[in-house]
């Protein structure tokens, strides 16, 4: 989904490097999304996760010109947030996961229930290790390919899917009995 | 578009446990809140950084230039701190800090320390600030390589070296030390022997003495005393631009050659130094005749005659160059002009007409036309 634009980021990266400011606009404009979600389920809090998100652009509008055009934007700043990420997890103060409210669907119970389940997931994901925890977030979160989220966290195909493997046996007896409603 | 949104979701692991938590991670998803104005807080940041700090302008190729440069004085001052300050050359009288032999290890940081009056010394000796001052040293500072070569066991060797002290003040040399060639020959012994030499150091400017630093046997060639001398003299300075000539110095014959005064002197003529660029010459070094002959200025002369050159190329006369009577010989004008002639040459295989030779008046023979063209 991302990454059919690789050759358009280049150009707009050279031009973003040459002081084009507009340019780099539509990256940012193009990436915040996936980022964000990625930082947010990473993170498991809002206000962390726009940090990490506002950062990684900073940093890579700092570094543009250390950017290898061979490799995929998003590869790079994605690496760039993850390390925003882990730092923003070791700094905190340990706190629960904040469940996102969504708009108020079915019974009120129905509600809570899925507040609830919501918050118990995330806590879950956080409970990975990075490494499997960055895989199920690429996956499920960004939608990106096996041999995508392998391009991006340079790791072979195959790994990806023995770490998915792994992650979601782990998440599945996390969250034993829980089960979504929509 | 993802496979799992074309309805190929490829999962290798499914079931009823893995369909349960994709709902579950799916409902997560759906809840994610958007991030408002996120892009617009980060550009406008970007705006600010691109006013701050103009961006494709050298300041920051100038930093980098001031980070390489800072990072070498301090190696700089590491390595003279600790083998001492060399002396500040030409016209200043005395050192600061005897040079002391600096052996095996690497340099640590447990070296140098702040407030090491060593350290202090290094940096308001006459002879650190004339270094800094330096154009060309500066810009070897920020040359990797060079860096590189402050950290060599025999770069530092080297800077016990007079001679490659005096070196650090000639422009050659310190192109020179770009050069991986050269630096990998300062770990020879003779090459920092060498570089006492002023001749040696003069050479350092010529770019075809550094290209021949590439050459193995040249560096070994510097190990030859004869070969140093030689340096001093500007005809072989010269003939080191010649390809031909530095591939020659990887043969021993040649380097034994430069060991002797005829053979230097004959570098100052140019027809001997284009002989250098001849196969057959470069062989006929190999023969210790033909290098005593050298010595004798009719030989040299006669290096100059094209003719002559060609015969050095011929087996018998390389040979017949050991006997004495036709070194005599090549003393006569008549007998030199012989040798442009090839019937002369290939009788010059003959030991009969070799021995000949040492007759005089057999060479006053050879002085005429007609007897020639017989």
């Amino acid at each position: 989904m991302y990454f059919t634009q690789d050759s358009d980021d280049a150009a707009l990266v050279g031009r973003s490097a040459a002081g084009d400011a507009a340019a780099f606009e539509v990256l940012v404009l193009r990436y915040e999304g996936v980022l964000f979600g990625v930082a947010l389920r990473m993170l498991g809090d809002y206000d962390e996760a726009r940090d990490a998100t506002q950062s990684a652009f900073i940093k890579a509008y700092r570094k543009l010109r250390s950017f290898d055009p061979r490799y995929r934007f998003f590869s790079w700043i994605y690496r760039i947030l993850l390390n925003e990420c882990l730092n923003a997890q070791r700094d905190r103060r340990p706190h629960e996961p904040i469940a996102p409210e969504l708009p108020a669907e079915g019974t009120p119970l129905d509600h809570l229930e899925s507040t609830e389940r919501r918050r118990r997931v995330q806590q879950a994901l956080l409970l990975l290790p990075v490494e499997y925890r960055q895989v199920v977030v690429l996956r499920h979160f960004a939608e990106l390919s096996y041999e995508d989220i392998a391009a991006t966290l340079g790791i072979p195909a195959k790994t990806v899917k023995s770490r998915l493997y792994t992650a979601r046996q782990r998440l599945i007896e996390l969250l034993p009995g829980d089960k979504a409603t929509r | 578009m993802t496979d799992r949104d074309q309805g190929g979701f490829d999962e290798p692991f499914g079931g009823p446990d893995v369909d349960r938590l994709n709902r579950l991670l799916d409902e997560l998803k759906a809840g994610d809140p958007p991030a408002p104005g996120l892009a617009g807080e980060v550009m406008a940041r970007v705006r600010q950084l691109a006013m701050e700090a103009p961006r494709a302008t050298g300041g920051e190729m100038a930093k980098k230039v001031m980070w390489g440069l800072a990072a070498a004085a301090a190696i700089l001052i590491a390595v003279f701190a600790t083998i001492g300050v060399p002396p500040s050359g030409d016209g200043v009288e005395g050192t600061i800090g005897a040079a002391k032999r600096h052996r095996a290890q690497q340099m640590s940081d447990e070296d140098v320390t702040l407030g090491d009056q060593s350290v202090q010394a290094v940096l308001q000796s006459d002879y650190f600030a004339r270094l800094l001052q330096d154009k060309a040293f500066r810009e070897a500072l920020g040359n990797q390589g060079f860096r590189d070569a402050l950290n060599s066991e025999g770069f530092r060797e080297a800077l016990n070296s007079q001679g490659f002290r005096d070196a650090l003040g000639n422009q050659g040399f310190l192109l020179a030390l770009k050069d991986q060639g050269f630096r990998d020959a300062l770990n020879s012994e003779g090459f920092r022997d060498a570089l006492g030499s002023q001749g040696f150091r003069d050479a350092l400017g010529n770019q075809g003495f550094r290209d021949a630093l590439n050459n193995q046997g040249f560096r070994d060639a510097l190990g030859n005393q004869g070969f140093r001398e030689a340096l001093g003299n500007q005809g072989f300075r010269e003939a080191l631009g010649s390809q031909g000539f530095r591939d020659a110095l990887g043969q021993e014959g040649l380097r034994d050659a430069l060991g002797n005064e005829g053979f230097r002197d004959a570098l100052n003529n140019q027809g001997f130094r284009e002989a250098l660029g001849n196969q057959g010459f470069r062989e006929a070094l190999g023969n210790q005749g033909f290098r005593e002959a050298l010595g004798n200025q009719g030989f040299r002369e006669a290096l100059g005659n094209q003719g002559f050159r060609e015969a050095l190329g011929n087996q018998g006369f390389r040979e017949a160059l050991g006997n004495q009577g036709f070194r005599e010989a090549l003393g006569n004008q008549g007998f030199r002009d012989a040798l442009g002639n090839q019937g002369f040459r290939d009788a010059l295989g003959n030991q009969g007409f070799r021995d000949a030779l040492t007759s005089e008046g057999f060479r006053d023979a050879l002085s005429s036309q007609g007897y020639r063209d017989n």
